[in-house]
C-alpha cells in the first residue's frame, strides 16, 4: 500500500449499458442550487462546481475527421473571491482549415434569487471577446453578467478540432481548484480509432459504464464505443511543497491514439506497447533518423579522440563540445528538427542538443542512444502504458561495462554523468534497436554542503577566524551556477544579508570551474551574534547561523509523499578556543537520531579537550521520496534537529 | 510635397547607411566595466505628422556582453488598433561585427499583451529574438511605426527601458513637430538641455546623451525612473478618434476626461427609484454614500476591460446597471451616478495606482495615470471610495491609491490633489500572548494580534479570498516559529474607516526554548523578528526611501517551569532615530516574565549621507532582538 495511486485499466470497467441522458438540463436550474449557502462537504470552499460535463465525439467536417468537445459548466458561487470563475477562456489553435480549431455555440446564464423569485440572465454578444493571442493561437472570453454572492453561473461551448491538428482528446480532469459535486465526462470512440485510455488518481468512479453503439462516421466506419465515467464530490485538489507535480496526483483520464485502422487501407500504429513505442521513435524522422546520420560530425569525433586519452576524457570533451556549440533555450523536448541545422544556429532545446551529443558520441565509436523521460514537472513516468506524450526530455545513455551512464549536455555545470534535479524523476525508457528497456534514473550525486569553522572566542563575545563552506553535488552545481552568472560580488553579498552579523575581511572562492571537485567559498571574519555575555558568564551557540531554526515541514499532515528528487548531506565541524580563564561548564550531550529503515541519520557531538570546544553536527536524508504515512516521523526527525541546534555550550570564568 | 519627400527620405533609410562598425572590441573600456550590454546607438524620432498621428522611427544598435544583457536580444513592440507598423529590419552581428543573421518583418511574431485571465483587451506586440551562442554580440535594428492615439506622446529615456548594468555610447531623441502645433516637454537630469531647431516650416527638438556608464541598483533607492535622465515630452492640442483635446494643465487632463465620459450616467430609471427608496431615511451625505457603497460592492465585479478610447472611456452606467461588471472607470462612473441619484456630489480622480508606484510627475500635466477612483469632496471630511473593491472598508484606499498625487474631474476640470496619508498609528500591529513553557522547550500560546490599516491589508485578503483551510494554512506558514501547530484560530475584520483585523491563535510550539542541561536558553523576541539588515556595502549613492509609516507593539508574557531561576535577563534596549525608535525590555513578575517591544518607523525618502546611519539603526535593533533570557535549573 506504499503506492497509493490507483489506476483502473479498461478491462475493469463495467459492462452494464444504460440509456443515460445528461442529469443536468442546461438551462433549467432547480432553486436549492440558489439557496445554498455553504457546501457541506466543504464549508470553506470559495465556489462549487455543481456540475462539471464534458463530451468527446468524432465527426467529419467538410471531408475532415475532427474532433468535437462540448463543455457544460454550472458553478455556484459562494464568495467574491471566486468572482473571476465567471470569466472563462478558451485558447484554440488558429491556421489553414486543416489545422484551425474552432469555438462554436457559445452559451451561458447567471442565476440569482432574488425576493424568492429565480433571475434569469443570459451571456449576450456583447459579453463575449475574441482575441488573438499569438500568430498560432486565439482566445475566446467571456464573461458572464450580475454575478453576487450566492449566485449560479452556467456556460456552454463545443470546440472543433480536426484530428489532422491534435489527434488525441484533451484529458479530462474530474478534480480542480473548487470541489466537484458531479463530473462526467463521455466519449464515443470509432472502432477504427484505438485510444490508449488511461485513469488515474486517488479518487473512485461512481459511474464507469461502455457499450457499443452505432456511429455514422463514413469511411471510419459504423461501429464505435461509447464511454461514460462520473466521479461525485471529489474534493478540490490541494497541493503541497516537495511533490513532482500536481498532475501525478490529480483524478483525470488521458488519450494516446495508439492505432487507425481504416477498412481497406493501411493500418497505422502508433504505439501501444512499449515495443511499438520503442519502434515508433526509432523509425521518427525527428528522433530516430537524427541519429542515424551522424557524418556530419566526424571531424570533430576524429579530433576529440585524438586528443582525449581515455573514455572519461573523451566523454567530458564531447559533452564541452556540444555544451559550448549549441546554448540551451530552456525548453526540452526529445526532438530535433534538423541537427545539423542546429550546429549552425546554435541554440537549440534539449532534445536538439542531447540528440547532437548522440550523434557526436556515435561518430566516435559509442553506442550511445536516447534515454527519454519525463521531467519532475511534467509527471512521473507511468511505466503501465505506453504513452509517448508522457515524455518531454532526453538524455544521452550509454552501457560502460553494464553500468548505465547518463550525459546532458544542456547545462555546463553537471559534472559527467549527472543529470539536472528535474529529470531526477524515477524512470526514464532507452530507446534503443535491440536493448530498448526502462533503465532507473538514481541521482549520482547528493545534496553536499560541508561547512568547517575554526574560531576563537573573544571574552567580548566576539567570534574570530575562518569559516568555510564546500558545495558538492547538486549544491555545488546550483552554487557554481550562482556564481557563475550573479559574479562573486553578488554571491558574497548574498551570504553577508544571511549573516547580517558577520564582517568578512577576506573570501575566497575555489574550485567554481571543476565540475569534478566541490566549490570552496572560505571566510575570514569575526561574528557578534553568537555569544551572549552574562557577568562571568558566556553562553555560545556552536551551529551559528547554520544551524535549522525552523521546520522545513510547516503542514501537520500530508497527503502526498515528500520528494527530495537526491539524498542530502549537511557537516559542520566547528572547532572554537575558549578565552583564558574561561572553562565549559555545560555543554550539549551527544545525540544520534535515525529514521526508519536507514532512511536519515542525525549525529551531534560536542568533544571538549584542553582550551578547545569542537561541534560536530551530521544531518543525512539517504531516502529520496518519503511517504505520506512517514511524514509524521520525517517531521518530528527535523525538530530533533533543532532542538539539538539551538542546544548552547556555556562557559564559566575561574575564580 | 515637401512633407512627402521627407517621409520618403527617411524610409528609405536602412541599416547599412549607418555604415558603422559593429565590432564589440571598439567599446571603450570604462563603458564595459559593470556593463551586461551597451547600447551603440540609438535615435528615436518622433515625428508629429498633425495633431492626430505621428511616425515614430527608431534606429539603434545593442552590444550585449553576457547572458544578464540578453533583454535586449529580444526585440519588442508593442501595438494596439491605434498603432501601425510600417517598417521592421534587425540584423545580428558577432563580435567581429560580421553579420551572422538578418530578419524582417514578416519574420516578427505576434502575441497578445493580455496579462490575465480576468482581462478583456486588444493590445498586442510583435517580437523577434536575435540571440546568439557567443558573447559579445550586437543586435542592429530598425523600424518605424504610425501612431493615431495622441493623447501620449513619448516618454524618452537616456537608458532605454532605464534599465541597470547598461551602458550608453550615443541616445539621441528627437521630436519635430508642424507648424501651429506646440511641443511641451519635462527634462530630468539630463546632462545637456533640448537643441531647437526650425527647418521646413518643422519645429525640431533634439536631445542627446553620450558615454554613459552602467548605473547599479542600490536597495532602498529610490526606483530608477526618478533618478536616471528622461524626458517627458506631451501636446498642447491633440486629437484621438474623434475627439479633441487641450493638454497644457491638468485642468486640461479633466476637461479632456469629463468629455471623453460624458453623458454615460444615466441610470435605469427602476434602479434611481430603488436607490432613493433605500436612502430616503438617511440623511447625511456620507450615510447615504456608505449605503451605495455597500449595493455596489454586493451588485458588480471587477473585469478589466482595456477597450474604447485607448482604454480611457468608460462603459455606460446603464450597461454596468444590465451586466453587474466593468472596469475601474466604468465603475467609478456607475457609483458616481448612483451617487447623483440621490443627490451627492462626488467626482471621478485620476490616479497611479500601484504598491510600489513612484508619485506622477505634478510638473508636467500628461496621462500618467492607470487608475481611477472615486472623491467625495467635503473639506476635512473628505471620502475616497475604491469602487472596484468587492471586499475594501468604506473609505479605505490602503496602499494602492493612499498617499499620493491625483487629478480630479470636476465641472471646470481638473485639480491636482492628495490622497491622504495613513500615520505610524493607523499602520498598527498590536499583539499580546501569553505562553506557558515547559522544560522540555514545548510551548503553549495564546495570542491576539490586531492589524490595522496598512498592516491588516495582507491578512484582510487572506479573510476574504481563502477558505477556513487555507487560511489555517496560510497562518502557519507566517509564523516565524520553530515548529508551530495552530489548534485554534479566529480572524475577524473590522469595517471601519481605517479597517482592522483581529486574530486570535492558539499553538502549540515545539523548540520555543531550548534546554541544554542545566540551563533553559529562551529568546524572547519569538514572534517579531528582524531579519536582515541593509547591506553598508562601499560608498552609497542613492537617497534611501521607506515605503510605509507603522507600529508594532508586542507585549509577550512567559510562564516560566517552576523549578527554574532566571540567570541572565537582557539589558533594556532603546535605540532612537529619526527613521524610527525602538523599545525592548523585559520584566519580571513572580515567575512571569514580560517581554515588552515597540517598534515605530517612520516613511520617507532620507539622504544618502544618511545611510550609515540607517544601517546602524538597523543592526541594532536586529542585535537586540536576539537578546536572550538564560535560566538554570534551581
Amino acid at each position: 500500500m506504499r503506492r497509493m495511486l490507483l489506476c483502473w485499466s479498461l478491462c475493469v470497467l463495467s459492462l452494464a449499458v444504460r440509456a443515460q441522458d445528461k442529469p443536468v438540463k442546461f438551462g433549467v436550474i432547480n432553486s436549492t442550487d440558489l439557496e445554498m449557502k455553504a457546501y457541506p462537504a466543504d464549508s470553506s470552499a470559495e465556489a462549487l462546481l455543481l456540475y462539471d460535463y464534458g463530451e468527446t465525439e468524432f465527426v467529419i467536417v467538410s471531408n475532415e475527421i475532427c474532433i468535437r468537445f462540448t463543455y457544460h459548466g454550472r458553478i455556484k458561487i459562494f464568495k467574491k473571491s471566486a468572482y473571476e470563475k465567471a470569466t472563462v477562456s478558451i485558447r484554440y489553435h488558429t491556421g489553414s482549415h486543416r489545422y484551425a480549431e474552432s469555438v462554436t455555440n457559445v452559451k451561458g446564464f447567471t442565476y440569482n434569487l432574488e425576493n424568492g423569485v429565480i433571475k434569469k440572465e443570459s451571456l449576450n454578444k456583447d459579453m463575449i471577446f475574441n482575441e488573438r493571442s499569438s500568430d498560432t493561437h486565439s482566445t475566446q472570453r467571456f464573461t458572464l453578467p450580475n454575478v453576487k454572492e450566492g449566485s449560479v453561473v452556467e456556460y456552454s461551448y463545443q470546440v472543433l478540432t480536426p484530428l489532422s491538428y491534435y489527434h488525441n482528446p484533451k484529458t479530462w480532469t474530474f478534480q480542480g481548484s473548487m470541489p466537484v459535486a458531479w463530473s462526467e465526462y463521455r466519449i464515443t470512440i470509432p472502432n477504427s480509432l484505438y485510444y490508449r485510455m488511461i485513469m488515474s488518481g486517488y479518487l473512485p468512479l461512481h459511474i464507469s459504464e461502455n457499450k457499443p453503439i452505432n456511429i455514422d462516421l463514413a469511411h471510419f466506419g459504423t461501429q464505435g464505443m461509447a464511454y461514460r465515467f462520473v466521479v461525485k464530490d471529489a474534493p478540490a485538489f490541494q497541493n503541497e511543497p516537495y511533490i513532482t507535480t500536481p498532475g501525478d496526483y490529480v483524478s483525470k483520464v488521458d488519450f494516446e491514439l495508439a492505432r487507425i485502422n481504416i477498412p481497406g487501407t493501411v493500418t497505422k500504429n502508433y504505439s501501444i506497447s512499449w515495443n511499438d513505442l520503442n519502434s515508433t521513435l526509432l523509425s521518427s524522422e525527428l528522433l530516430g533518423g537524427q541519429i542515424s546520420r551522424t557524418s556530419f560530425m566526424k571531424d570533430i569525433a576524429k579530433k576529440i579522440q585524438a586528443q582525449a586519452a581515455d573514455t572519461t576524457a573523451q566523454l567530458e570533451a564531447a559533452v564541452k563540445y556540444i555544451q559550448q556549440q549549441v546554448k540551451w533555450n530552456g525548453y526540452t523536448s526529445i526532438y530535433s528538427k534538423n541537427l545539423k541545422k542546429i550546429l549552425e544556429t546554435r541554440e537549440g532545446d534539449s532534445g536538439d542538443i542531447n540528440l547532437l551529443l548522440i550523434a557526436l558520441l556515435r561518430e566516435m565509436g559509442y553506442d550511445a542512444n536516447p534515454l527519454v523521460l519525463s521531467t519532475r514537472q511534467n509527471g512521473r513516468l507511468d511505466t503501465t502504458y505506453a504513452m509517448l506524450k508522457q515524455f518531454n526530455n532526453v538524455v544521452a545513455h550509454l552501457d560502460l561495462e553494464r553500468k548505465d551512464v547518463l550525459l546532458d549536455a544542456t547545462d555546463e555545470f553537471l559534472k559527467l554523468g549527472m543529470v539536472p534535479t528535474y529529470c531526477l524523476n524515477q524512470a526514464g525508457w532507452l530507446v534503443h534497436r535491440t536493448k530498448a528497456r526502462f533503465v532507473p534514473i538514481r541521482p549520482t550525486e547528493s545534496d553536499r554542503e560541508f561547512e568547517k569553522a575554526e574560531l576563537i572566542i573573544g571574552e567580548d563575545g566576539e567570534l574570530k577566524g575562518t569559516f568555510t563552506k564546500s558545495y558538492g553535488g547538486y549544491s555545488g552545481w546550483s552554487a557554481k551556477k550562482t556564481l557563475k552568472t550573479e559574479g562573486p560580488d553578488k554571491f558574497l553579498e548574498a551570504i553577508q544579508k544571511e549573516n547580517p552579523s558577520w564582517s568578512i575581511t577576506k573570501h575566497d572562492f575555489k574550485n567554481y570551474n571543476e565540475l569534478n571537485q566541490s566549490m570552496d567559498a572560505t571566510y575570514e571574519l569575526s561574528m557578534t551574534d553568537y555569544v551572549t555575555q552574562a557577568g562571568n558568564m558566556l553562553y555560545l551557540r556552536p551551529m551559528l547561523s547554520e544551524g535549522y531554526a525552523q521546520n522545513p515541514l510547516k503542514a501537520d499532515t500530508r497527503a502526498y509523499p515528500v520528494d527530495y528528487g537526491h539524498p542530502i548531506e549537511e557537516v559542520f565541524v566547528a572547532t572554537y578556543q575558549v578565552p583564558a580563564g574561561y572553562a565549559v561548564v555545560e555543554h550539549p550531550k551527544t545525540a544520534v537520531v535515525t529514521l526508519p529503515d536507514n532512511a536519515g541519520r542525525f549525529m551531534y557531538v560536542v568533544n571538549v579537550a584542553d582550551n578547545k570546544v569542537t561541534v560536530t553536527s551530521r544531518v543525512v536524508i539517504r531516502k529520496t521520496i518519503h511517504f505520506a504515512e512517514e511524514y509524521s516521523a520525517l517531521k518530528m526527525f527535523y525538530d530533533q534537529i533543532i532542538a539539538k541546534h539551538n542546544e548552547q555550550i556555556v562557559l564559566k570564568k575561574g575564580n | 510635397m515637401m512633407r512627402f519627400c521627407l517621409l520618403g527620405t527617411l524610409l528609405t533609410l536602412s541599416l547599412t547607411t549607418f555604415a558603422q562598425s559593429y565590432s564589440s572590441f571598439s567599446i571603450p573600456l570604462a563603458l564595459r566595466e559593470n556593463a551586461h550590454a551597451v547600447i551603440r546607438y540609438q535615435e528615436t524620432e518622433f515625428y508629429v505628422k498633425d495633431a492626430g498621428e505621428a511616425v515614430t522611427r527608431i534606429k539603434g544598435a545593442v552590444t550585449i556582453l553576457d547572458e544578464k544583457g540578453e533583454m535586449y536580444a529580444t526585440l519588442v513592440i508593442p501595438y494596439n488598433k491605434f498603432t501601425k507598423i510600417n517598417d521592421f529590419e534587425a540584423q545580428l552581428y558577432d563580435s567581429k561585427g560580421d553579420r551572422v543573421k538578418r530578419i524582417k518583418r514578416s519574420d516578427m511574431e505576434s502575441f497578445t499583451a493580455n496579462s490575465g485571465a480576468n482581462v478583456i483587451d486588444d493590445s498586442y506586440v510583435k517580437a523577434a529574438v536575435l540571440k546568439h551562442q557567443y558573447y559579445p554580440y550586437t543586435v542592429a535594428y530598425a523600424y518605424e511605426y504610425t501612431t493615431r492615439n495622441m493623447m501620449f506622446y513619448p516618454n524618452w529615456k537616456a537608458y532605454p527601458y532605464n534599465a541597470a548594468g547598461t551602458a550608453v555610447e550615443k541616445n539621441t531623441f528627437r521630436v519635430s513637430v508642424p507648424a501651429g502645433l506646440e511641443l511641451r516637454y519635462h527634462e530630468q537630469n539630463l546632462p545637456s538641455p533640448v537643441a531647437k531647431g526650425q527647418a521646413g516650416g518643422r519645429s525640431t527638438y533634439t536631445w542627446e546623451v553620450k558615454d554613459l556608464r552602467p548605473v547599479q541598483t542600490e536597495s532602498y533607492a529610490p526606483a530608477l525612473d526618478l533618478l536616471l535622465p528622461r524626458v517627458l515630452t506631451g501636446p498642447a492640442e491633440f486629437e484621438v478618434e474623434k475627439y479633441k483635446g487641450k493638454l497644457s494643465t491638468w485642468k486640461d487632463v479633466g476637461t479632456f476626461y469629463r468629455e471623453l465620459n460624458q453623458g454615460r450616467q444615466a441610470l435605469p430609471p427602476a434602479l434611481v427609484s430603488t436607490l432613493q427608496e433605500q436612502t430616503r431615511s438617511l440623511n447625511s451625505p456620507v450615510g447615504k454614500a456608505q449605503k451605495l457603497y455597500e449595493y455596489l460592492q454586493a451588485n458588480t465585479r471587477y473585469v478589466s476591460i482595456q477597450l474604447g478610447i485607448g482604454g480611457w472611456q468608460s462603459m455606460r452606467a446603464e450597461e454596468v446597471a444590465v451586466k453587474g461588471y466593468g472596469d475601474c472607470k466604468a465603475l467609478t462612473n456607475y457609483m458616481g451616478a448612483m451617487l447623483q441619484a440621490v443627490g451627492v456630489k462626488s467626482y471621478p480622480a485620476l490616479v497611479r495606482a500601484g504598491e510600489d508606484e513612484d508619485d506622477i510627475r505634478t510638473e508636467f500635466p500628461s496621462f500618467q495615470f492607470n487608475h481611477v477612483i472615486l472623491c467625495l469632496p467635503a473639506g476635512q471630511d473628505t471620502l475616497w471610495l475604491e469602487c472596484t473593491s468587492q471586499n475594501n472598508a468604506f473609505g479605505y484606499l490602503g496602499s494602492f491609491t493612499s498617499d499620493r498625487h491625483v487629478v480630479l474631474i470636476t465641472e471646470d476640470g481638473g485639480y491636482l490633489v492628495k490622497t491622504p496619508q495613513y500615520q505610524p498609528l493607523d499602520n498598527l500591529q498590536h499583539r499580546q500572548a501569553l505562553v506557558k513553557l515547559a522544560e522540555n522547550g514545548e510551548a503553549t500560546i495564546q495570542m491576539k494580534t490586531k492589524y490595522t490599516g496598512l498592516q491588516q491589508d495582507e491578512r484582510a485578503g487572506v479573510l476574504h479570498h481563502l477558505g477556513a483551510d487555507d487560511q489555517k494554512k496560510w497562518i502557519q506558514k507566517s509564523l516565524s516559529l520553530p515548529s508551530a501547530e495552530v489548534q485554534q484560530f479566529v480572524l475577524k475584520e473590522n469595517r471601519d474607516r481605517i479597517p482592522s483585523v483581529e486574530e486570535s491563535l492558539s499553538l502549540f510550539v515545539r523548540n520555543a526554548c531550548n534546554r541544554s542541561g542545566t540551563r533553559i536558553f529562551l529568546n524572547p523576541n519569538l514572534l517579531n523578528q528582524a531579519t536582515s539588515v541593509p547591506l553598508a556595502g562601499s560608498v552609497r549613492k542613492n537617497d534611501f526611501v521607506l515605503a510605509q509609516h507603522y507600529t508594532d507593539l508586542d507585549s509577550i508574557a512567559f510562564e516560566i517551569p517552576a523549578n527554574y531561576a532566571i540567570e541572565h535577563l537582557p539589558e533594556a534596549t532603546k535605540v532612537l532615530s529619526r527613521y524610527g525608535s525602538y523599545e525592548a525590555s523585559v520584566q519580571v513578575t513572580g515567575t512571569t516574565l514580560t517581554y515588552v517591544r515597540r517598534v515605530v518607523m517612520h516613511k520617507g525618502r532620507y539622504p544618502a549621507a544618511e545611510y550609515p546611519a540607517w544601517v546602524e539603526f538597523n543592526k541594532k535593533v536586529l542585535r537586540a532582538d536576539k537578546n536572550q533570557i538564560v535560566l538554570v535549573q534551581k
